[in-house]
């Protein structure tokens, strides 16, 4: 199954569900929320964190958390 | 309720993050700020005041959160203050510019039963970006007042005012009762249908192609680098011009007092203690000043989001967070800003790293004790023939300090974070022009928190160190021991300091001190730069004349082994003291005001003094 983690710079996806149930509040309280769109905008020159275009905000979030939200492509 | 005209009305301000939530309350209450403490945490309680139509109104500045469930210590005091319920009103602050988002965490707010006002900030970016919102229809959906305003532009302000004068029935909306976060959005998501218009045009636009330079690979690093260059020419050199004019200040001060007031125990404290005592804490403002300023605009304009996004994988493993560079870098000017600064770093227990190891890095008050150490022992040579000996002992210094701080950094976060929550995700903000008049803010509100708060402690320790070195025990006619002022006992080293010193001696011996450096270590308390005085008055040659004081120093002989005092393996030990040492009341004090308490600041000093003592002691027995 894809996550957001394995999105490539420019890919939009929708979001499916998390991975851990304890720490989907605090994404979902950020906008990150099952249906959106999420589009992947590019990745830290370091490689990580990642940076997440959700509901009209940029986000930026570790590589590691990425991994726990599951988005399939249209 | 006391809703009455005349009498006070407590407004909670509360918001996202980035919101313009501090901006808004700045443009509300202006000068008139009182920063004070909630009780057992370390975030500080800023409220402010304003009076319209003989209406007084209490405004608390809350920190910002993303929903009513708290994460981090400061999210938990905006729980908290709002579930005491100790205020009449509830201000929040939304983003026009992105209501579902930003009007979440609002709908939570309904439970508090209070009444409820809404700011739409960013009215003017709205506008320019075809966002268009039904105010009035929206008001009535969400039963409660709601204003559109420009906090930077001061646009809608004076209506927003009267809002909050007026908003005395509590809100209510049956639609939010009880949700799940997700059933939440959609209530939220249909409420707004009806209200907002949006434009297809994107928000983003002028950001993203920001992005593309501030983090691209080379010239977002080189960027960086020249914000961190800036900000350390600023607190290193320009502050010096302010911080020099300061201190002439004082001397005159000192000496005008001395020469006008009749001489006394009440002149001397007066013109030797208290003045230079507060000349110790003024002098701070310049570098505190400068750097808030920057800070703020970093803040303020969205870049302070990207330092993280640039370092975040680079400080991660020492448990840092990527706003701990700034503090860091600026720690080599002067710990005190530094220590301050750490403020901007969200999550509590990365900030009380930062602190915690921010005393390591070397700051410019060490370097005249470098400087003068080095002239001492390093003899003038080239390794390999191309490389000064003395220069690079004072990188060594540099990176010594540097080292130990991250090491320390690592480990210690083993310790801190064993059972906390992770997960990072951060936003990042639109970059937004930032303002000046909110920029002075707060630096006013950093100065007047450093000057009343850390300044108290500082005053009254310099007060201490002053007694110490500037009276000591003798014996009168009957043949019992009295206070006597040093100006009659002739030398420091029959001060109390002096006394204590030289009591000192077994302790320091094995580090390659004798008293003289002893005495010099306690009065350096008050600044390290002190050691380099203290020398100077007990070798008794004027503090300008250092080649003078070099000179005798390196006569100085042991007596009982004959040789030298000031070798290579005591000039080193000394070197490297200084280095780990917290040797700065100044920083104690700072760190007790910001980590509110004593438990932190004690720990530090006895970690950075054991540190200190056994590697001073390692070294001297190494090279002896």
């Amino acid at each position: 199954m894809l996550k957001l983690s394995d999105l490539k710079d420019g890919q939009s996806a929708v979001l499916l569900h998390f991975d851990e149930s304890e720490n989907k509040n605090v994404f979902q309280e950020m906008g990150i929320i099952p249906g959106e769109l999420i589009t992947k905008l590019f990745e830290a020159p370091l490689g990580d964190p990642i940076v997440i275009k959700a509901s009209d905000t940029r986000l930026m979030i570790r590589k590691k958390d990425a991994a726990l939200i599951f988005v399939a492509t249209k | 309720m006391n809703s009455g005209a005349g009498a006070n009305k407590r407004v909670a301000i509360v918001g996202n993050p980035n919101s313009g939530k501090t901006t808004l309350f700045n443009r509300l209450s202006g000068l008139n700020q009182k920063v004070g403490n909630y009780p057992g945490v370390t975030v500080d309680k800023v409220e402010g005041y304003f009076s319209h139509d003989n209406q007084k109104v209490t405004l608390i500045d809350l920190p910002g959160c993303y929903s009513i469930s708290s994460r981090s210590e400061d999210e938990k005091v905006t729980s908290d203050f709002l579930n005491g319920g100790d205020y009449d009103v509830i201000l929040y602050v939304g983003d026009s510019t992105n209501l579902k988002r930003s009007l979440f965490f609002f709908t939570q707010l309904y439970s508090f039963g209070k009444p409820l006002v809404l700011a739409l900030n960013f009215q003017d970016e709205a506008d320019k970006k075809g966002v268009n919102i039904d105010v009035k229809n929206l008001q009535r959906q969400l039963d409660v007042n709601t204003v559109s305003i420009s906090a930077k532009k001061n646009s809608g302000i004076d209506e927003l005012k009267r809002s909050i004068n007026e908003a005395n029935s509590v809100s209510k909306n049956e639609d939010f009762n009880q949700l799940s976060i997700l059933k939440r959005y959609e209530a939220l998501d249909q409420l707004l249908h009806g209200s907002v218009v949006k434009s297809e045009q994107d928000h983003y636009s002028v950001t993203d192609k920001l992005d593309k330079v501030l983090v691209h690979p080379i010239w977002g690093y080189l960027f960086f680098l020249l914000i961190l260059g800036i900000i350390f020419q600023m607190i290193f050199y320009v502050s010096e011009y302010p911080m020099m004019a300061i201190e002439k200040l004082f001397l005159i001060a000192e000496s005008f007092i001395s020469t006008s007031l009749p001489e006394g125990p009440f002149t001397s404290l007066l013109a030797k203690g208290i003045i230079p005592g507060l000349g110790g804490v003024l002098v701070f403002i310049p570098q505190i000043a400068l750097l808030f300023f920057f800070l703020s605009l970093l803040e303020e304009s969205g870049y302070m989001a990207r330092v993280s996004l640039l370092t975040d994988k680079l400080m991660r493993p020492f448990g840092l967070n990527g706003r701990s560079v700034i503090p860091l870098i600026s720690a080599t000017a002067c710990a005190i800003p530094a220590i301050m600064s750490s403020r901007t770093i969200s999550n509590y227990k990365e900030r009380l790293l930062t602190i915690f190891v921010t005393p390591l890095i070397s700051c410019s008050a060490r370097l005249p004790v470098y400087t003068l150490i080095i002239a001492l022992v390093i003899p003038d040579e080239k390794i390999f023939g191309f490389i000064d000996m003395k220069g690079f002992t004072l990188l060594f210094l540099y990176l010594l300090g540097f080292l130990f701080a991250l090491i320390t950094a690592a480990v210690l976060s083993r310790f801190f974070k064993k059972n906390e929550q992770s997960i990072f995700v951060m936003e990042l903000p639109k970059y937004r022009f930032p303002s000046f008049r909110n920029s002075l803010l707060i630096i006013l509100e950093k100065v007047k928190i450093f000057v009343f708060d850390a300044g108290k402690v500082i005053l009254a320790i310099s007060i201490v160190l002053w007694v110490l070195s500037s009276y000591g025990p003798n014996t009168d006619q009957n043949g019992e021991t009295i206070m006597t002022s040093i100006s009659e006992v002739e030398n420091i080293s029959e001060s109390y300091a002096g006394k204590i010193g030289k009591s000192f001696e077994p302790i320091i011996e094995p580090l390659g001190y004798n008293w003289k450096i002893g005495i010099a270590i306690i009065t350096s308390f008050a600044a390290r730069e002190v050691f380099v005085g203290t020398l100077a008055t007990i070798y008794s040659v004027s503090e300008e004349n250092t080649t003078g004081l070099k000179e005798r120093m390196m006569q100085e002989i042991n007596p009982d082994t004959g040789l030298p005092v000031f070798t290579l393996a005591t000039g080193i030990s000394l070197l490297i003291f200084y280095v780990f040492a917290l040797q700065c009341i100044s920083t104690i004090a700072v760190v007790k005001r910001e980590t509110k308490g004593w438990k932190w600041p004690i720990i530090q000093l006895v970690y950075l003094s054991l540190l200190a003592y056994s590697s001073a002691f390692l070294a001297y027995n190494f090279l002896s």
